[in-house]
């Protein structure tokens, strides 16, 4: 409801908005959870990319998944940040979620930017070990429970056998340290701070994405089919400004630069984020990428009818 | 006629059985600058008696007037001072301030703290403006309720067992104040009591109530002449015939 | 200056536990920092005017709601206990909704109100208006029946009988559920500004708790309980002040 009210609204300003660039920029609200993904994000405010778009940004940070795509059904946000397995759950109920662009993707080969991490002499090596053991993922059904899953069969276990519990990021090293789980899957730059302080007791295991899907898809920005379809203009203009800073980013892999600005806005100490794997940041969504993750959603219990691919994907995101 | 109670009867209504009927028709005169005692036992009525005078309680049956006109709420001419004399001072209230509260709807906060400095220093409280009623022993704070009803300079007064509550030293020192106050002003009280002597000492005429339902037994003139004083008129041959009288006719009531 | 009290050597002695327990090793995780460290990092983000636009965003929100919901429950409150039939009419919401745990409600909240300042400040104000509710109807009913028959026969109408008698003889009473919604109310902004948003001290715990900056979140909490500290402190001077009677009468 909220939406459509908006949409009728903002629809006279998007015919008008060349003009009006200048005066007012359209405010556009944007759920992010403060991950390095949202790197590009945050470049293209910082560039001034938005704003000569005619684009006000206005990031509201959440602590989990949890909000992002409710707010957006509810009309909170224009746009979400979230991981895909969490946005295509969404879609497979009905909600109306289009990608709008492609925010992180897993690299070919180590470092990933997810890794499973084990207290050092537990003797747990693969995921046969893990069978009937506590597996800490941040959250049940997420990509991050789905590449952990993906890495058990793999290394020769039953994905069924391994308990999952759920422990937010922030505490995982310790849960694991204080052997309260006897494994945990973390994400950067959670990986580089838990074998930064607990390095002498944790040590690594795997890879989950190189090992089971190398460069598989991890996290995208969705909006609204009804917005989108009222609002495409406005939304062409967010996307140009995102990708602008999505080559920001890319130009300056491995410079100092772009983890300067990672450590603006995610407060992450500067040394932390030199030992810390960055995803790869892509613009677009592929259908091919978006059938192999429902392929690997159906294997692992998220069973169910998921609509065509393609048809999920704006013109922004077909790049 | 100042006061008139006509026929009053009052009954509470109870949980499931019938109204408890606590009067029955009392028919009761005071007439301008009497002071008339009300005399009963305890828990015979008195407090309802008077409240219906007051305008404060309706009556269940029979009319209350006031200067001849049926009242139906607290009519201006007259002023209640409460046998709870600590619940009805306002403890935020410096003593000063709840003297002025009778008055200041009337003539403004500033006008009425000026009034209340002759009220207090006719009850003894001169400089004790500033206490708190809190900060008073039992007897100075009555006196702060009297004084804050003569602030309303008010034609009738009725008085609700105002001096049950404290030592009898004190409660003499009291009679002694409201006799003076009733020779220096033109008072209409009406008082109820259940103490025989403070009756006599103070009042020109008596009413004697019967135990529940309660209704005037006999209304006595006390015939002693004024000024009086609290402690010589305890020896008068009339007070001890009256409290004789008096004493006798309650226990009496009591017994049987 | 006065000597410190023995609970002052309480805090002073667990503060130094804390600081040797991680200086020495003995709670040996890098998510639990030596208090000068934790302590240092509140200095320095203070003196950015990080810290204290979060907290003043914080503050100002708390009382918003504090406000809002203090005026309606005393509202209510009065209403409820001087106005039968308003009890009757809506009573049964109100203990219908006071039972919710603010978690729940926070979902229907921000469906309704949005995550910005409205919905928070709506959930802290919900916090404080029980509390102040229940203690109002409790005071109103307090009031001396004599004290309000004195006002009746002095010929003080309706009006002025509330303001100068009801409502300050039930002001302890309010006082007291004021003091107790405070307490909530602060913890309630905190949780309510986790939920999403950029501002206030809550968003910050959240932001240093992903950075995995331990000393922050620590400074964070060591604020959180001074500034509770301190706003009960200021409350109960104000209440002593507001209502000396009350406590010289030894209630
Ligand atoms: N609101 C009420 N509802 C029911 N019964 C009442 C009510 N008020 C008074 N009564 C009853 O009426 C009777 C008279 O009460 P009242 O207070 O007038 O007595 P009293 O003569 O003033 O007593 P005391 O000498 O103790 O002051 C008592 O038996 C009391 O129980
Ligand atoms: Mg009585």
């Amino acid at each position: 409801m909220n939406i459509t009210r908006r949409a009728t609204l903002a629809l006279p300003a998007a015919l008008a908005a060349p003009a009006l660039h200048a005066q007012a920029p359209t405010k556009m609200r944007v759920s992010v959870i403060p991950v390095l993904d949202v790197a590009p994000l945050h470049a293209a405010i910082r560039e001034g990319y938005f704003a000569a778009e005619g684009i006000e940004i206005d990031t509201s940070t959440t602590a989990g998944g949890a909000t992002g795509l409710p707010g957006l059904v509810a009309g909170q946000f224009r746009v979400v940040f979230s991981n895909v397995v969490s946005i295509m759950l969404g879609v497979r109920e009905g909600l109306p979620f289009r990608f709008v662009s492609g925010a992180s993707v897993g690299k070919d080969s180590p470092p990933d930017i997810l890794a499973l991490l084990v207290r050092k002499g537990s003797g747990i090596a693969t995921g046969k070990d893990l069978e009937g053991k506590r597996l800490a993922s941040n959250t049940r059904n997420n990509i991050v429970w789905l590449r952990g899953m993906a890495w058990v069969e793999k290394t020769g276990g039953d994905w069924r056998r391994v308990s999952t519990v759920e422990v937010p990021f922030p505490q995982m090293a310790d849960a694991l340290a204080g052997g309260r789980v006897d494994a945990a899957i973390f994400s950067e730059p959670f990986v580089a701070a838990a074998l930064e302080t607990h390095g002498d007791r944790l040590e690594r295991i795997g890879w989950p994405i190189s090992e089971t899907a190398p460069g598989g898809t991890n996290a995208q920005y969705v909006a609204m089919a009804e917005d989108l379809a009222a609002n495409a203009e406005l939304f062409d203009r967010f996307a140009r400004a995102l990708h602008k800073g999505v080559d920001w980013v890319n130009a300056r892999a491995g410079q100092p630069a772009l983890l300067e600005l990672i450590a603006a806005f995610s407060r992450v100490p500067l040394a932390r984020l030199q030992r810390t794997a960055l995803p790869a940041y892509p613009k677009g969504v592929t259908p091919a990428e978006l059938d192999t993750l429902v392929a690997t959603m159906q294997r692992y219990g998220l069973t169910g009818s998921y609509p065509a691919s393609a048809g999920l994907i704006h013109r922004t995101a077909r790049v | 006629m100042l006061l008139e109670l006509d026929a009053v009867s009052k009954a509470f209504p109870t949980r499931g059985g019938p109204p408890a009927r606590v009067m029955e028709r009392v028919s009761l005169e005071v007439r301008a600058g009497e002071f008339m005692a009300v005399l009963g036992p305890s828990g015979c009525g008195k407090s309802t008696l008077l409240q219906m005078a007051a305008g404060l309680l309706p009556p269940t049956e029979g009319v209350v007037r006031v200067l001849g006109r049926p009242i139906t709420a607290p009519p201006p001419e007259a002023v209640y001072v409460f046998q709870q004399y600590s619940r009805s001072l306002l403890p935020w209230r410096s003593v000063r301030d709840n003297v002025a509260f009778a008055l200041e709807h009337r003539i403004g906060r500033r006008a009425a703290r000026a009034a209340a400095e002759a009220p207090l220093a006719q009850v003894g409280l001169a400089g004790f403006g500033d206490h708190y009623p809190w900060q008073l022993s039992g007897g100075m704070q009555q006196r702060v309720a009297i004084a804050r009803a003569l602030a309303a300079e008010p034609a009738l007064l009725l008085m609700d067992e105002p001096f049950s509550a404290v030592d009898a030293l004190t409660r003499l020192d009291l009679h002694a104040l409201v006799l003076e106050i009733c020779a220096r002003r033109k008072l209409t009280v009406l008082l109820v009591t259940h103490d025989v002597e403070e009756a006599i000492t103070l009042a020109d005429r008596i009413a004697v109530l019967t135990p529940r339902p309660t209704t005037v037994a006999q209304v006595i003139e006390v015939g002693i002449d004024r000024p009086r004083d609290p402690v010589a008129t305890r020896e008068l041959p009339r007070f001890l015939e009256l409290r004789h009288a008096l004493l006798e006719r309650l226990m009496t009531r009591h017994v049987g | 200056m006065r000597a410190p009290t023995s609970g002052t050597w309480l805090v002073l002695g667990l503060l130094a536990l804390w600081e040797a327990s991680a200086r020495f090793g003995w709670v040996d995780s890098p998510n639990w920092p030596p208090v000068t460290e934790v302590l240092r990092a509140l200095w320095q983000d203070s003196v950015t005017g990080e810290l204290p636009a979060r907290v003043g965003g914080s503050l100002y929100r708390m009382a918003a709601g504090l406000l809002a919901g203090g005026a309606a429950g005393v509202a209510v409150g009065l209403a409820f206990a001087l106005v039968p039939l308003t009890a009757r009419l809506f009573g049964l919401v109100v203990e219908a909704v006071r039972p919710i745990p603010i978690p729940a409600v926070i979902p229907p909240l921000v469906l309704f109100l949005g995550l910005d300042d409205p919905m928070k400040i709506t959930v802290v104000a919900l916090t404080v208006f029980f509390p102040v509710l229940t203690n109002t109807m409790q005071g109103v009913r307090a009031v001396e029946a004599e004290a309000l028959a004195m006002g009746r026969t002095f010929g003080i109408g309706p009006w002025r009988r509330a303001a100068c008698i009801v409502l300050p003889s039930c002001l302890p009473y309010t006082l007291a559920g004021l003091r107790v919604a405070l307490g909530l109310a602060l913890v309630v902004t905190v949780v309510a500004e986790m939920i999403a948003g950029e501002q206030g001290v809550g968003s910050y715990l959240v932001l240093m708790q992903f950075a995995g900056r331990a000393p922050e979140m620590y400074a964070t909490v060591l604020l959180l309980a001074g500034l509770g500290y301190a706003l009960n402190r200021g409350f109960v001077a104000l209440e002593h002040r507001a209502i000396h009677w009350w406590f010289a009468m030894g209630r």
